[in-house]
């Protein structure tokens, strides 16, 4: 019997049936994998065959929070949505911060699981005990924010939502799942996976109480993490001055920041899309997550100009750097519109940038031929990005079409694939391997293709500076370290940026006095580092391998050309090998049988 | 010598956003700063005024490497030298 935090109770919905039925929560799979990722990737693994086509009826979407979702927890607004992804065929697990994941909790659920495919669209409504599946054509072809609006008009004007949006249902392999219209589970096109199941959203209200098994003792662990990040100057103070984009300039300094589909490392513009000028210019107000003490969120709106008035929430750093420096735009108007424009359409920001960048040299090159470009494809232009944004949400013409694909399969059309900037087909995010060594051995071996935030080793290489980001030695182990902290903290309900605070042994014992688990900071991380090994698993029986742990050519072999890391290429080989070695793996990254054995991974 | 001193995020407040400043020659970094270089308020907020060294987390880049790889607060300037200081920052 589990005492706390888990509300115990799973929703699962059978889109072709129509059936909702209520199942127990497991609870020994609880004390292995929390819930969360964790939890979502034990039933993605246990009932989703690997080999399946991930937009066919057969994939299920699982939608979790955490045993610390609901609760006074810091930044206890996080909700996990995971499956297996159209964008890399890998198992993919996307997450989004708001205010849905605590809503789900007080309606009494965990966690969600979306299988089948309904006939016609459909959205769920969850409240007060009653689950039901309505129509959605109404809402279908709406965007993300009217249909936020929509769905709370027709159910409750308090209700948290879920949605996907028209990139979603034309089942792009960019579309993200927006939560309130404004929150994005981002990443591994999870948005199409929905919409290949007509499934529009949720929308959810409740009152129940989230109760904890050591209510003493969890109050004072919520009271002493709350002091820590409030008295940290990043989570206590920065981040709400100034949100994500405050990076541009830490990762711009170090010569680290991508320009122009990674042609070079260094923007001499960045302090025009900086979180320093994007305060001065367009910010409304800050906005912040369920019980969340940093508030980095970012409402924003565009002042002058063509796109005046124009208002919403962000950009953050990884978008203003991908809708931004890597298509070489410094007019942060353009780049604030097509980050709206990104959200309406339920598309991933930076996936979205960086396949307009890659777009972008190859019509530079010549490989994109005019007669496929409506209009100049040009490095720099604000214009241009934000048309590029609209044929790819709305999948006009040909070249809508091929963008919403993504840049490895828009790269492969035209022939040169080795100009995407990704891996497993997922694009890069805002840190240039080649100056910073170790994130890029993250975004060679996260299982989600690349990726920062499965394993952010710039808190270590760039920010604190804790260890030298130019040399190899070490990276490995700090690789997964990263990997396995977050993966367990993405299982817990809360936020990523509580770790520039908390270590892992604050949030076991959140987790352990909520929960009534024994769970101390090594029982933590060994959770995380079960979670990995277990979504390695399902990637291998997908057909993932050794060859597929990589990064592009361009940042093996082309040195960065300007700025303070000029020079530098990334020896991936010099770290990869040593990282199998620290996952007690086989030199074909394979995990072995006495890692299984301690980490409780039976193969079937 | 001229070193340009640029800084960022809250520490603009204090430190202003950019400034250049004429030092002896073959100067250590510990020497600039000091509230003879730089504003007093700007140098509380980077040195901790009890160890003398800089506080946890305060990134100095020169010339973009971080100068805890170089030779920390003894890392020699030289002509032309920019330095950055971020306070602690964080993001993703």
């Amino acid at each position: 019997m589990i005492k706390g935090g888990f509300k115990g109770k799973i929703l699962r919905v059978n889109l072709t049936s129509g059936e909702i039925r209520v199942e127990d929560l497991k609870e020994d799979w609880a004390k292995k994998f929390i819930g969360g990722r964790g939890y979502g990737t034990k039933i993605i693994y246990d009932e989703v065959d690997p080999t399946i086509d991930p937009l066919s009826e057969k994939n299920k979407v699982i939608i979790a929070t955490g045993p610390l979702g609901g609760t006074l927890a810091p930044s206890s607004g996080r909700t996990m949505v995971i499956t297996k992804g159209p964008l890399t065929g890998t198992i993919a697990c996307s997450n989004a911060g708001g205010h849905f994941g605590p809503a789900l909790k007080h309606a009494g659920f965990d966690l969600v699981i979306i299988e089948g495919k309904a006939k016609e669209p459909v959205y769920l409504w969850i409240y007060k005990g009653i689950t039901e599946l309505r129509p959605a054509q109404d809402i279908w072809g709406k965007s993300t924010d009217e249909s936020d609006k929509i769905l709370r008009e027709k159910t409750h004007p308090l209700a948290e939502t879920m949605e996907i949006g028209p990139a979603g249902e034309k089942q792009s392999l960019l579309a993200n799942v927006m939560f309130n219209g404004h929150r994005a589970a981002g990443r591994t096109g999870v948005g199409a996976v929905l919409g290949s199941k007509n499934f529009k959203g949720i929308a959810v209200r409740g009152n129940q109480e989230v109760k904890v098994a050591e209510p003493e003792e969890f109050r004072e662990a919520v009271s002493k993490t709350r002091e820590i990040l409030s008295k940290d100057a990043f989570s206590g103070g920065g981040a709400a001055m100034l949100g994500t984009a405050m990076l541009v300039n830490v990762l711009n300094s170090i010569g680290a920041f991508p320009i122009k589909n990674s042609q070079d490392a260094y923007f001499p513009e960045a302090e025009k899309i900086s979180g320093e000028t994007l305060r001065e210019r367009n910010l409304i107000r800050n906005e912040a997550c369920a019980e969340c003490p940093i508030g980095c969120g970012r409402v924003t709106v565009i002042k002058e100009g063509k796109y005046k008035g124009a208002q919403g929430g962000g950009p953050e750093y990884e978008s203003v750097w991908s809708l931004g420096a890597m298509c070489g735009i410094s007019d942060l108007d353009a780049v604030l519109m097509a980050n709206y424009l990104c959200d309406k359409y339920g598309m991933d920001t930076i996936s979205a940038g960086v396949t307009v960048a890659c777009a972008m040299e190859l019509y530079e090159k010549g490989y994109l031929p005019q007669e496929d470009a409506p209009f100049p494809l040009t490095f720099g232009s604000g214009e241009a990005l934000v048309e590029t944004i609209k044929l790819m949400g709305e999948q006009k013409e040909k070249l809508g079409k091929l963008l919403a694909q993504g840049s490895y399969r828009l790269a492969e059309y035209y022939k040169h694939p080795e100009l995407s900037m990704s891996v497993k087909k997922q694009e890069f995010p805002a840190y240039d391997p080649r100056g910073v060594k170790g994130i890029g051995l993250q975004f060679a071996t996260s299982n989600r293709g690349a990726c920062h935030v499965r394993g952010y080793t710039i808190a270590a290489e760039v920010l604190s500076g804790a260890v030298d980001r130019l040399k190899y030695e070490g990276k490995a182990e700090l690789v997964k370290t990263f990997q396995d902290l977050t993966a367990a903290l993405d299982s817990t309900g809360i936020c990523l940026f509580t770790t520039f605070g908390l270590g892992g042994g604050d949030i076991a014992l959140l987790l352990s006095t909520a929960t009534g688990f024994q769970v101390g900071e090594k029982e933590f991380m060994q959770i995380g580092e079960r979670i990995w090994n277990l979504e390695r698993l399902f990637n291998l029986k997908a057909g993932f391998s050794r060859k597929d742990d990589t990064l592009p050519p361009r940042i093996l072999k082309e040195p960065i050309k300007s700025g303070p890391s000029k020079g530098e290429i990334e020896e991936l080989d010099k770290m990869l090998a040593d990282y199998y070695k620290v996952r007690g793996w086989d030199n074909d990254g394979v995990p072995g049988e006495g890692k299984l054995k301690e980490l409780e991974l039976m193969v079937d | 010598m001229r070193i340009k001193v640029k800084a960022f995020a809250t520490l603009r407040e204090v430190l202003g956003k950019e400034r250049e400043v004429e030092l002896k020659e073959g100067a250590l970094l510990k020497e600039l700063l000091s509230p003879l270089y730089l504003p007093s308020e700007g140098v509380e907020a980077i040195i901790d005024s009890q160890s003398g060294e800089i506080k946890p987390a305060i990134l100095i880049l020169k010339n973009g490497r971080n100068i805890r790889f170089l030779d920390g607060l003894l890392t020699k300037l030289e002509d032309g030298d920019e330095l950055i200081i971020f306070p602690p920052s964080g993001g993703g």
